[in-house]
C-alpha cells in the first residue's frame, strides 16, 4: 500500500498546503503502516538524538547543509512526532518511494525511533545529552541508550557530548568524535540547577565529581573510584558570553545573530556534526551559519504595547527545557515580568507535577518583579514558586487566555514568555492582535 | 533546639522532584517559627538515624537504587532502632525498596534491602498513572499521587498507607498501596507527595513540631490539589 499512501499524502498536501502536516502523516501511516521500511533513502542519514536540544541542533544542521548547496530532507520542522515525520518523508518521496536527497537529517527520540530506524542505519549519530530525570515528556535515558544501541552499526560515526558521562562512554569500539566546552567564568563544581551534578559513573556506578558543571550533570567530570574522565573534545566551545550573543568554537567566532545564549552547546554539537560529515573546518562551518535564525518556535522577540517581549520554547513536563528558559530570563539584568504557561502534559500521569520540583524556579528569586502563572498547572506552579522563595504578592494567576492582556497591563518591564511551542505562538498572536486593536 | 532532618542519597534518589517533600516540611517548620537543619548522607557516609527527627529518601532509577540498596542493607539494625524510637521516615517511589526484603530483577539478579518491612519487590514492565486514594481507617479525605515505576510487591501490608479509589496499588490488581507503621511512611508514589497532599504534610509536621504545632492557613498547595482532583473526577466521567 505504499503508492496509495504516498498518493493520498501528496494530494492532501496539495489541497491543504502547509496546514496538512498531521493529516498527511496520519493518512500515510494508516494506509501503509510499514511506511518507513518501504521508503529508500538516496543520501546519507544523519540522526540526532538525546534528551534535549535535538530540535535546535537538527534545525541548524539542516540550515548549514542547505547553505553548502546540498539537498536535505528533515523531520525537524515536523508537527508532531511520528505523524509529523511521516508527513515530511511522504512530501519528499517520489511515488516509487525514493527519497531523493543528499542528506536525510532526522531528529529521533526513544518513542518514535524504532520505525525511523527501518529507514536504514545512520552514517552519523549525534547524542546531545541523556537525562535520567523523571519527566513526563523528556526522553528517558534508558530508552535512548537502547535506541542508540539498536541504531548503529560498524559504519556509523558517533558524535558525542564529551561532558555527558553516559553518552561519552557509548560504544568505544566505533568511530567517535566528541564536542564539549571549556571552563568559563560563572561555572562552578556544584552547578546552579536544583538537580545538578551527581550523575553516576557509567563504568563503576559510583558518584562522579566535577571540575565544572556546564548545566545539570553536564560538565567536566571524573570518577575518583575507577578513573573515568571527560574525554578530550575535538570541537570545543572555547568562549561564550551569558549576557551577549557571542560564542566561539575551537577559537573561531560564530555569527552573533545565531543564538540565544543558552543555545551555545547546541551550536558546538552542530558544528561537530557538519565538520565530520562534510570534512570541513569550524571556520568554514561558521560561514555556513550566515543568515541562520533560531526558528520562531524556539525564540521570538517583539514589541508589545511598547514593551519588549521575548518568547522562549519551554517544553511542558521537561525540567531541563524549562531550566534553560529560566536561566536565560533570570540572567538578563533588567526589570522583567515572567509569564509561565504550563499545561498538563499529554501523558498517562497528566496530574504528575513532580517535574516542577526538578526545575530551578529559585533562579527567579529577586530577579523577576512579577511572575504570571497560567495554564492548567498554574496553581501547582504558584505553589512551587512559593517554595522557591518568591513573595506571594509577586505571583499572579491567570485562568484563561482572554484574561492575559489585562493582567499583563498591570505588570512592568520586559515580558518573558515561557511556554510550549504551540501555546507560545497562540499567546503572542493574541497579545499582538490586542495590541493592534 | 533544631528539628534535624536527614536526606538520604540526595544525588542518587531525587530524580522525581522528591526534594519537594523536604521543601514542604522545612517551609512549614519555618512558618511555625521552629529551627531546623538538614544533613545529607550518601553511599559510604555515616548514617546515625537515631540522631534525626525525620529521614527522607526519594525515587531513583534502577541503577541508582541498586547502589543505594547495597549501601543500606548492612544498616538494618540502626534503621530498626531509629524506627522503634519513633523517628519519622518518609520513603517515596523506589526508595521503598531500601526498607524491604529481596528485590528480584528481570535479569535474575536479586538484591536485599534492609528487611525492615516484610515485603519483597520485583522488577516488572513499566506502569505510569495517577492514584486517588483514602487512608484506611482515617476518614474520607482523598489523597493524590502519581506512579511511574517498574516495580511491584506481593506482600499485603498489615497497615497499608493508602487504599486506592483510582489507579493501582502495590501491584496492578491490588487496591492497597504502601506501608504505614507508626511513624514510617513508605510508598511507591513518587515525587512531592507532601506538597500534593497538604493533609499528609500537616500530619508529619505535627509529629515533628509536637505542642508547637499550629494548623496552616490557605495555601496554593491545597487549591492545586482540589483542582487536580476535580479534573480527575471529570475525566472519570
Amino acid at each position: 500500500m505504499l503508492r496509495p499512501a504516498l498518493l493520498t499524502g501528496k494530494l492532501l498536501r496539495l489541497l491543504r498546503g502547509k496546514k496538512s502536516g498531521r493529516a498527511v502523516g496520519a493518512a500515510a501511516l494508516v494506509l501503509c503502516p510499514n511506511l518507513y521500511s518501504r521508503l529508500s533513502v538516496e543520501g546519507k542519514i544523519l540522526v540526532i538524538t538525546g534528551s534535549d536540544g535535538k530540535s535546535s541542533v537538527c534545525a541548524l544542521v539542516t540550515h548549514m547543509l542547505r547553505a553548502a548547496g546540498h539537498r536535505v530532507v528533515t523531520n525537524c520542522e515536523a508537527d508532531g512526532r511520528s505523524v509529523g515525520t511521516a508527513a515530511a518523508l511522504v512530501s519528499a518521496a517520489t511515488l516509487k518511494g525514493k527519497i531523493p536527497c543528499d542528506y536525510l537529517v532526522l531528529e529521533a527520540d526513544g518513542r518514535t525511533s524504532d520505525a525511523l530506524l527501518s529507514l536504514g542505519k545512520p552514517d552519523f549519530l549525534l547524542v546531545t545529552d541523556l537525562f535520567a530525570h523523571h519527566g513526563p515528556t523528556s526522553s528517558r535515558r534508558a530508552a535512548l541508550l537502547s535506541l542508540i544501541d539498536r541504531a548503529v552499526d560498524g559504519h556509523t560515526r558517533l558524535i558525542l557530548n564529551a561532558m555527558e558521562p553516559a553518552a561519552a562512554d557509548l560504544r568505544p569500539e566505533l568511530g567517535r568524535t566528541f564536542f564539549g566546552a571549556s571552563p568559563a567564568e560563572g561555572l562552578s563544581a556544584e552547578g546552579h540547577n536544583l538537580v545538578s551534578a551527581g550523575s553516576l559513573c557509567p563504568r563503576c556506578g559510583r558518584a562522579l565529581s566535577y571540575r565544572f558543571v556546564f548545566h545539570h550533570h553536564i560538565g567536566d567530570y571524573h570518577c575518583a573510584h575507577c578513573g573515568a574522565v571527560t574525554p578530550r573534545a575535538d570541537y570545543l566551545l572555547t568562549s561564550f558570553s551569558a549576557s551577549a550573543p557571542e560564542c566561539a568554537v575551537n577559537g573561531i567566532p560564530f555569527p552573533a545573530e545565531l543564538a540565544a545564549p543558552y543555545h551555545y552547546l547546541n551550536i558546538t554539537a552542530a558544528t561537530a556534526l557538519i565538520c565530520e560529515t562534510l570534512g570541513i573546518t569550524p571556520g568554514e562551518a561558521a560561514g555556513l551559519c550566515a543568515g541562520y535564525r533560531l526558528p520562531a518556535a524556539f525564540y521570538t522577540e517583539c514589541a508589545l504595547k511598547g514593551r519588549r517581549a521575548v518568547s522562549l520554547l519551554c517544553r511542558t513536563g521537561n525540567p531541563i527545557s524549562l531550566d534553560r528558559g529560566l536561566e536565560y530570563a533570570a540572567g538578563r539584568a533588567e526589570t522583567k515580568t515572567v509569564l509561565l504557561w504550563v499545561d498538563r502534559p499529554r501523558h498517562p500521569a497528566e496530574e504528575d507535577v513532580s517535574w516542577l520540583y526538578d526545575t530551578t524556579f529559585e533562579l527567579l528569586r529577586g530577579r523577576a518583579e512579577c511572575v504570571v502563572c497560567a495554564g492548567d498547572c498554574r496553581l501547582d506552579v504558584a505553589a512551587r514558586l512559593v517554595y522557591a522563595g518568591l513573595p506571594r504578592e509577586s505571583i499572579l494567576l491567570c485562568g484563561q487566555e482572554g484574561e492575559l492582556a489585562p493582567l499583563l497591563s498591570t505588570t512592568r518591564g520586559t515580558l518573558y514568555i515561557l511556554a510550549d511551542r504551540e501555546r507560545a505562538g497562540r499567546i503572542l498572536r493574541a497579545l499582538q492582535k490586542g495590541d493592534r486593536a | 533546639m533544631s528539628i534535624r532532618i536527614l536526606q538520604l542519597y540526595p544525588e542518587l534518589m531525587n530524580l522525581s522532584g522528591d526534594i519537594g517533600n523536604l521543601m514542604a516540611v522545612t517551609r512549614r517548620l519555618s512558618e511555625l517559627g521552629l529551627r531546623w537543619e538538614v544533613d545529607r548522607a550518601s553511599v559510604g557516609d555515616p548514617m546515625p538515624f537515631g540522631e534525626y527527627d525525620l529521614i527522607l529518601a526519594g525515587n531513583a532509577p534502577l541503577s541508582a537504587l541498586l547502589a543505594a540498596m547495597r549501601d543500606m542493607a548492612p544498616r538494618a539494625a540502626e534503621l530498626r532502632a531509629a524506627m522503634e524510637a519513633g523517628r519519622v521516615f518518609l520513603f517515596t517511589g523506589s526508595a521503598r525498596c531500601l526498607l524491604g526484603g529481596d528485590l528480584r530483577l528481570r535479569s535474575g539478579q536479586c538484591l536485599s534491602g534492609a528487611r525492615i518491612l516484610a515485603e519483597s519487590h520485583r522488577e516488572v514492565a513499566r506502569f505510569t498513572g495517577e492514584v486517588v486514594a483514602t487512608r484506611p481507617g482515617m476518614g474520607n479525605t482523598a489523597y493524590l499521587g502519581s506512579f511511574d515505576r517498574e516495580l511491584e510487591t506481593d506482600a499485603a501490608s498489615e497497615r497499608p498507607l493508602f487504599q486506592t479509589l483510582r489507579g493501582i496499588g502495590d501491584k496492578p490488581e491490588a487496591i492497597y498501596e504502601g506501608v504505614f507503621r507508626g511513624n514510617l511512611y513508605a510508598t511507591y508514589l513518587l515525587g512531592p507527595l507532601l506538597v500534593r497532599n497538604p493533609e499528609l504534610l500537616e500530619e508529619i509536621v505535627a509529629k515533628l513540631a509536637g505542642s508547637r504545632y499550629q494548623a496552616r492557613g490557605e495555601s496554593f498547595d491545597a487549591e492545586a490539589k482540589a483542582a487536580a482532583l476535580s479534573r480527575l473526577e471529570r475525566r472519570k466521567i
